[in-house]
């Protein structure tokens, strides 16, 4: 996956740079773009272009400017119409979503879909936005100022993480409500910030999100549940979390281990994901006598 | 209210609901400027405005109003062979097969055929749901027959049991997708005109048409099909060539409209009901003015649908029975004083 990844990026570049080199003489003058990505829209705003953005899709809740723009739903659920209202000259997408009738009307109507690989490491916003760099006119200096700060917050990883010679074991609940919830297994935004932190992801059986069973619990025997604040919310907090089947029986459980972080700081991989690890590897490792 | 009025009624509000729902959405025009984009005219000569007409506004309100008009006649042709009220294409199968085939399309992609080019991808699911409701509803068919004979009744319980079938195997695939799919999945079920092509109505267009003229000469059939089978035997109805014509053209339009809008339920059942309420089950009747009324009642909720929440979008299926649903039921009591219908 992460080579196919990699190997888009490079095709995607070469086939672009010339395009790129056209648009940077073009103008200086902003340009009105629109973000269908929560990861993209922080981005954006971390290279100083969040005042270009006019609108935004429903996952693009951080920084907190972005409440002011217009919420253009979900990207499986576009108006064509209403986006064209807004009269944007670039609309950001991840690659992954990158393909869609919608997207395809707008991009005949003359605007330009950029579409942006996305990963999940530590340099994820870095590289995002120097792919950025070849569409939109972002400064040289921001994007070194981005890579000073994921440098500084790595270092920070690093010095956080070698405090700690264990490796907890960490189960990521995905709920939303108590009818449905299911586990990260491997190759999913939840296991590579858990390994990022110095976790080891407790489910190695399976890829993407399974269902979570009461055997399954119990069998990953977890040293620390890991959940979305909204996740926890949805089941009503730690008492409804006794509630699942097989929960009082892991030893996250009985020893408190649950920990809960903001859905998109902890798996957007975006600019602030260093910070995110440092705090989820404080979160989850108990070594006191350290 | 005479046929013929009523009739005439519906093509002046199918082409008052063109008109009106051209000239009004998210995207702000007024009349003269819409009219001038329109004609490409003046300022706005071959501008974002024209596209948006053309391109955008036009092929959505003319695949809402195709759909419709396939699926409500198609539920009042099936409603008719089926005598029975609560028939609708769902019934034969159609629906809960595309979405069998569909959802696994949506659910197996991720990993077989995430190799693919994404506008394979995106074909595939609409491939996928149309073959799935034709091979549903042959299953179905084929499982009715006994001697060269279809049993309505056996279809239709046939029918439900493969539905259940195939909704179950969905739930499987639901069940275990992941949050993407799951979105896609719900979306999909929910319904949509959005991302409307010329294309598209190049392919439906033709069939819906297609399939009014052979539903048309069955009119008469079907009136005398209300009697009773056998009674329409006796009437020299070939009821086994009509109930193969109307079950193919049902699977199709049905097939070929949900694989390019989702599920759009409701419009199937309610709408040739209204149109009994409103004049009784004169077939010769009932099947033109339901694909009228039906093309009517989609084109005017989906331009609620793109306009209401604006700029985000509002599911079309969702929109179907909140606003048909009251309608139907004030029609229901109003008629229950004077006369029953059903």
């Amino acid at each position: 996956m992460a080579l196919a990844g990699c190997l888009a990026v490079s095709a995607c570049q070469t086939g672009e740079s010339s395009d790129a080199s056209v648009m940077t003489t073009e103008s200086n003058a902003p340009l009105r773009i629109i973000s269908l990505s929560g990861f993209l829209t922080e981005v954006l705003y971390e290279v100083g272009l969040g005042d270009q953005l006019v609108g935004t899709d429903i996952t693009s809740t951080y920084p907190e400017a972005v409440e002011s723009l217009p919420k253009l739903g979900h990207i499986s659920q576009l108006n064509a119409e209403a986006i064209l209202a807004l009269q944007p000259e670039v609309i950001l997408v991840e690659s992954r979503q990158a393909e869609n009738q919608v997207l395809k009307q707008l991009e005949n109507a003359g605007i330009r879909i950029v579409a942006i690989p996305t990963g999940h490491q530590l340099g994820n916003a870095l590289q995002a936005a120097k792919a950025l760099q070849k569409h939109l006119l972002i400064p040289e200096q921001r994007i070194d100022q981005l890579q000073a700060q994921i440098r500084k917050d790595s270092l920070q990883l690093e010095n956080t993480l070698s405090q700690f010679t264990k490796k907890p074991k960490v189960l990521f609940i995905y709920a939303r409500g108590a009818g449905r919830m299911q586990v990260a297994g491997n190759n999913t935004s939840a296991a590579a910030i858990i390994e990022l932190a110095g976790g080891e992801n407790a489910i190695n059986t399976f890829d993407n999100f399974q269902v979570l069973t009461p055997e399954a619990l119990v069998g990953a025997a977890p040293d620390v549940i890991l959940m979305f604040s909204s996740g926890l919310a949805s089941l009503d907090g730690r008492s409804g979390l006794a509630q699942i089947p097989g929960m009082s029986q892991t030893p996250a459980f009985q020893q408190d281990r649950i920990v809960t972080m903001d859905g998109h700081y902890l798996t957007a991989f975006g600019p602030r994901v260093g910070q995110a690890a440092v705090e989820l590897a404080q979160a989850i490792h108990r070594e006191p006598n350290l | 209210m005479r046929q013929p009025t009523i009739i005439y009624g519906l093509w002046a509000m199918l082409v008052l609901s063109l008109v009106l729902s051209l000239f009004y959405g998210a995207y702000d025009l007024s009349w003269t400027e819409s009219w001038n984009a329109m004609l490409g005219r003046g300022p706005h000569n071959g501008s974002a405005e024209h596209f948006l007409l053309w391109q955008i506004r036009l092929p959505r309100i003319i695949l809402a109003g195709l759909t419709g008009a396939g699926l409500a006649i198609v539920g009042a042709a099936i409603q008719g062979l089926f005598r029975n009220p609560l028939a609708d294409p769902t019934l034969i199968g159609v629906s809960s097969g595309a979405m069998m085939f569909a959802v696994l399309s949506m659910v197996l992609m991720g990993s077989v055929l995430s190799s693919m080019t994404d506008i394979l991808q995106q074909s595939t699911v609409a491939v996928a749901a149309f073959s799935g409701g034709i091979l549903t509803t042959y299953l179905v068919y084929f499982l009715s027959q006994r001697q060269g004979k279809v049993y309505v009744m056996t279809m239709l319980l046939a029918g439900i049991a493969i539905s259940a079938l195939a909704a179950s195997v969905s739930g499987f695939f639901i069940y275990v997708s992941d949050d993407q799919q799951l979105r896609d999945i719900t979306f999909w079920t929910m319904g949509s005109m959005g991302g409307a092509s010329w294309t598209q109505i190049g392919l439906l267009g033709p069939v819906i048409l297609l399939a009014i003229l052979t539903l048309h000469p069955f009119a008469r059939s079907l009136n005398a099909i209300l009697l009773g089978e056998q009674e329409a035997v006796y009437l020299g109805v070939p009821t086994e060539k009509i109930k193969a014509r109307i079950i193919l053209i049902a699977a199709v339009i049905v097939g070929l409209c949900i694989s390019m809008t989702g599920l759009i339920g409701f419009v199937g059942l309610i709408i040739p009901h209204f149109l009994r309420l409103l004049r009784g089950s004169d077939y010769r009747f009932l099947l033109p003015a339901s694909a009228l009324a039906g093309a009517v009642f989609l084109i005017i909720v989906d331009t609620l649908a793109r306009t209401l929440i604006a700029p985000a979008e509002l599911p079309i299926g969702i929109l179907t029975a909140l606003i048909g649903a009251p309608f139907f039921l004030w029609l229901l009591l109003r008629s229950r004083q004077e006369k029953m219908i059903l």
